[in-house]
Formats: C-alpha cells, sequence, structure tokens
C-alpha cells in the first residue's frame, strides 16, 4: 500500500487549510488533451467530489455526463457533473471520477466521500500531520 | 453534455434499473443502454473506448438528479 503523509507547521494551520494536496486532473479529451495540477481539499463532510465550473468547463473542458441539484446558499441550483481524470503521483493513483460544477470561488477541487472510496485518511489534529493510503 | 434522449431513456427504464442495478453505473448513449458497470471508473473507461468524446450519460443507478447533495463549502475571509 502506498501512502503519502503531509502536514503543516502548526495545527492551527490544519484547522485553517484544511487537508489538501496537490493532484492532476485530466479531461481524457482525444482531440484536445489538457491536464493541469491544482489542489484538491479532502472533505469529508461533502457526499460527492465538486470541481470549480469555470475551470470545468472553460480551461479543462471535462466532459459533462450528467446533472445534479444541489443546495446553494441561493437556494436549489441544477450543476452539471463532469467526468474527469483523478491522477494523485505520489500514489500512483489515477481513476476517472465524477465531479459537480460549482462556484469554489477559486481554482481547485473538493474530494468528498465519493472520492475517498478508495483510501485510508489519517487526521491528525493534534500535530497537523495528514496521511493518506492506497 | 447528456442528450435529452439519453436522459429520457433513462426516466423511462428507471424502475427497471432500480430494481436490477441499484448501485451500479450506467452508460446511455444516443438513447440506448451501453453498459452496465461497478464503478464509475470502469463506466467512464467504457464509454471513451465506445464513444470516445461523443457525449454520453453516466449515472450511478439509484442516484436522483432531483435529490439535493451534501456540500460543505464554507470558506473565511
Amino acid at each position: 500500500m502506498a501512502s503519502i503523509e503531509w502536514g503543516y507547521r502548526s495545527r492551527d494551520d490544519l484547522v485553517r487549510e484544511g487537508p489538501a494536496l496537490e493532484v492532476v486532473i485530466n479531461n481524457r479529451n482525444t482531440t484536445n488533451p489538457i491536464h493541469k495540477q491544482l489542489p484538491a481539499l479532502l472533505d469529508t463532510g461533502a457526499e460527492r467530489n465538486l470541481i470549480e465550473d469555470t475551470l470545468a468547463s472553460a480551461a479543462l473542458h471535462l466532459m459533462q455526463v450528467d446533472d445534479q441539484w444541489i443546495q446553494t446558499a441561493h437556494g436549489p441550483a441544477l450543476a452539471p457533473v463532469y467526468m474527469a481524470q483523478l491522477t494523485i503521483p505520489q500514489l500512483t493513483y489515477s481513476k476517472l471520477q465524477r465531479f459537480i460544477g460549482v462556484d469554489l470561488g477559486t481554482d481547485r477541487i473538493l474530494l468528498g466521500r465519493e472520492g475517498l472510496v478508495d483510501f485510508l485518511l489519517t487526521y491528525s489534529g493534534r500535530t497537523g500531520r495528514v496521511t493518506l493510503e492506497y | 453534455m447528456p442528450t435529452e434522449d439519453d436522459i429520457r431513456a433513462y426516466d423511462q427504464r428507471r424502475t427497471e434499473l432500480e430494481r436490477h442495478y441499484a448501485g451500479k453505473f450506467v452508460v446511455f448513449h444516443s438513447g440506448q443502454l451501453v453498459g452496465v458497470f461497478d464503478d464509475f471508473d470502469s463506466a467512464g473507461e467504457g464509454a471513451l473506448r465506445q464513444f470516445g468524446d461523443s457525449p454520453s450519460l453516466i449515472r450511478k443507478v439509484g442516484d436522483s438528479t432531483r435529490k439535493h447533495v451534501s456540500i460543505s463549502v464554507i470558506r473565511s475571509q
């Protein structure tokens, strides 16, 4: 089993920043392949994976494969569901996953519980360290 | 994005799909069910292999688009 451990100088930094690591997103498009490295927040409070919608549609040109109703601050909204190849180089992990396009305010993704099903996640609030195993 | 034909085809077969394939991922293309898979990775690979960049509907059977998924996007400034 491969694992990566990372963390912050203090546990307060982990509280503020959350458990985030660098991943690579690939659109798997045959005519216009695009990949981008970006931060992924590991978010066990979210059921599904999320991606900044403008990044998904305008920059990465991800393929939309479904729609999903989501609850936003402005009420319910129908959001696009995209398909993307998620790669975590340090873990030699690379699989297609689905991401709901939402306004995250910045170019990043959130890996929710669905995206974390393959992993063992250890979160040490005491030390500010996080371990992800695959 | 998935076509109206694919979404309509899924809705027409929803009861049958939920009876036989609950929890599986299905792929619809051109209004036809073209594959049933155990996980999204396999479904996506199957769709890409058969149809390339042409849009398909990939949905987990039992997921309702009307269900509101929980998201937790709270950030301090």
